[in-house]
């Protein structure tokens, strides 16, 4: 079976790690997220492309910690990213991932648990005028008859 | 018709209606307007600010109504129509077309152009006439490296504090509480950001903030909170909001000092206190992105950008006309 990696949903998530905190935002849902605690180490390391089963012992280490601990902490947090759509499931077997960049902001903070909040209070921003983005063959088709109203 | 047969046909449409054609900027994007244009236009350009010296190279928007070009005659693929918000983009055009309140752009960044539809001018929204042709502002700016930000902009004439802040945290009420106080306001709303990076004179610049508009929307509530906004206010209310004139007529070139995150708190002296740089950007950019629609990722590079040059705060408002001292201590940089 192959090892579970995930990767940024780029498509729809722009974020950024600044003093040890993280923010992302779904642009796509509206939705937006803080993290805290040890989420930007975590953050990092979910982003590398690196076996998720690998992660806990380098980011122990980082933090001074005791992989047992981090490692649940790890995949709790993986499992609320990958619930929000922030990550997705990485395919494929032999990837190159490089070596493990984590934060040096962070390195040797005392490990606290992944804090993650969601916020949903700007989705009627995007609902109120939802977009829908057509291609190239056209218009999509609407139900509504084309009355020049209103 | 394809879509970008389309487009070109829209793009030809606007070409052909060039004797109704007005140029307008903002800010730091050149504007003119030409002599004769009818008068629901000069109402509509009348909150754009005029320009200063321009940093990034001229936009051409051309305005239309349906008087000029009536909707039936709109290529059949994007016209506005029903509840839909449509974008579609081809062959270095995009085109944005909004059912609800029937208007529709065609963005040619490649031909540093753009042409805004409107079927009535008369009948826009009020937020579209205090703060027009914001699309256009969004779009060019980004492409030249810069961002139209969800922010009040408060200075002295040299340097600015971005006010920023959910809908409703109180930013717009705090940003006119500095109307008459000796400070500049830029903007209640909205506000043109150049992001940090190198400049022409300069091997490093930090963040510059332009004012785009002359009037500010204001609410009932909150024009009985700072009832001497009541001489500035013009025409009748519309949609339950007053058009107030913030009495600026050109956007200068402002550094921005510091980012400051609004909130209402009763239970304490106004005052401001520092924050993480992490929450003044959850402050600023959602509800800036969530409006941007296209080119949400350069946008982001920008806030972050400026968000890491510059000190971050929150501001807690108790009482409105303690407001401006706490700006004054953020731009002298006594602020804790």
């Amino acid at each position: 079976m192959s090892p579970v990696r995930f990767c940024l949903n780029a498509n729809n998530v722009v974020f950024d790690v600044i003093d040890g905190e993280v923010l992302a935002i779904r642009s796509d849902s509206g939705a937006y997220y803080s993290m805290r605690g040890g989420a930007a180490t975590a953050w990092c390391a979910l982003l590398s492309g690196h076996p998720v089963n690998q992660l806990a012992g380098p980011v122990a280490d980082h933090h001074g910690a005791d992989p047992s601990i981090v490692g649940p902490e790890l995949d709790r947090f993986a499992a609320d990213l990958l619930g929000e759509a922030l990550l997705t499931l990485k395919e494929g077997e032999d990837m190159e991932t490089g070596d493990l960049q984590l934060p040096e902001e962070t390195r040797m903070r005392l490990w606290e648990a992944p804090v993650f909040e969601v916020y949903t209070d700007m989705q009627d921003l995007l609902l109120f005028d939802p977009i829908h983005e057509v291609d190239n063959s056209g218009w999509p088709r609407v139900t509504a008859p084309t009355s020049p109203s209103p | 018709m394809t879509l970008c047969e389309a487009l070109e046909a829209l793009a030809g449409e606007a070409q052909r209606a060039l004797a109704h054609r007005h140029t307008l900027g903002f800010g730091p994007i050149p504007l003119t307007l030409q002599a004769g244009a009818p008068e629901p236009l000069r109402t509509f350009a009348g909150s754009l600010l005029a320009s200063a010296p321009a940093c990034w190279p001229p936009l051409q928007v051309t305005l239309l109504s349906g008087a000029e070009l009536p909707w039936d005659q709109l290529p059949e693929q994007i016209r506005p129509r029903g509840n839909e918000v449509l974008l579609a983009r081809g062959e270095g055009r995009t085109a944005l077309s909004s059912g609800p309140e029937q208007t529709l752009w065609l963005f040619q960044p490649e031909q540093a152009a753009a042409v805004f539809w409107a079927r009535d001018l008369d009948a826009l929204p009020p937020w579209e006439r205090s703060s027009p042709l914001r699309s256009a502002a969004r779009w060019w700016a980004v492409l030249q490296g810069g961002a139209m930000v969800h922010a009040g902009a408060v200075g002295d004439g040299e340097r600015c504090v971005l006010l920023v802040g959910a809908g409703g945290a109180g930013k717009s009420t705090s940003t006119l509480a500095c109307l008459d106080s000796g400070l500049k306001v830029l903007g209640d709303d909205y506000c043109l950001l150049q992001a940090p990076g190198p400049s022409t004179s300069a091997p490093t610049q930090g963040p510059i903030a332009y004012g785009m508009y002359r009037y500010a929307k204001l609410d009932e509530r909150s024009l009985a909170l700072l009832p001497a906004l009541r001489a500035r206010v013009m025409g009748p209310a519309s949609r339950g909001k007053w058009l107030v004139d913030l009495g600026v007529t050109e956007a200068a070139a402002t550094s921005v000092a510091a980012v400051c995150e609004v909130v209402q708190d009763p239970s304490g002296p106004t005052r401001v206190e520092p924050l993480s740089r992490i929450e003044a950007l959850r402050a600023l950019a959602p509800s800036t992105l969530f409006q941007q629609r296209l080119w949400e990722r350069e946008t982001w590079q920008a806030l972050t950008a400026t968000i890491r040059s510059v000190p971050c705060f929150r501001l807690q408002v108790n009482d409105l006309p303690d407001v401006p001292d706490q700006v004054r201590r953020l731009l002298a940089g006594t602020a804790p």
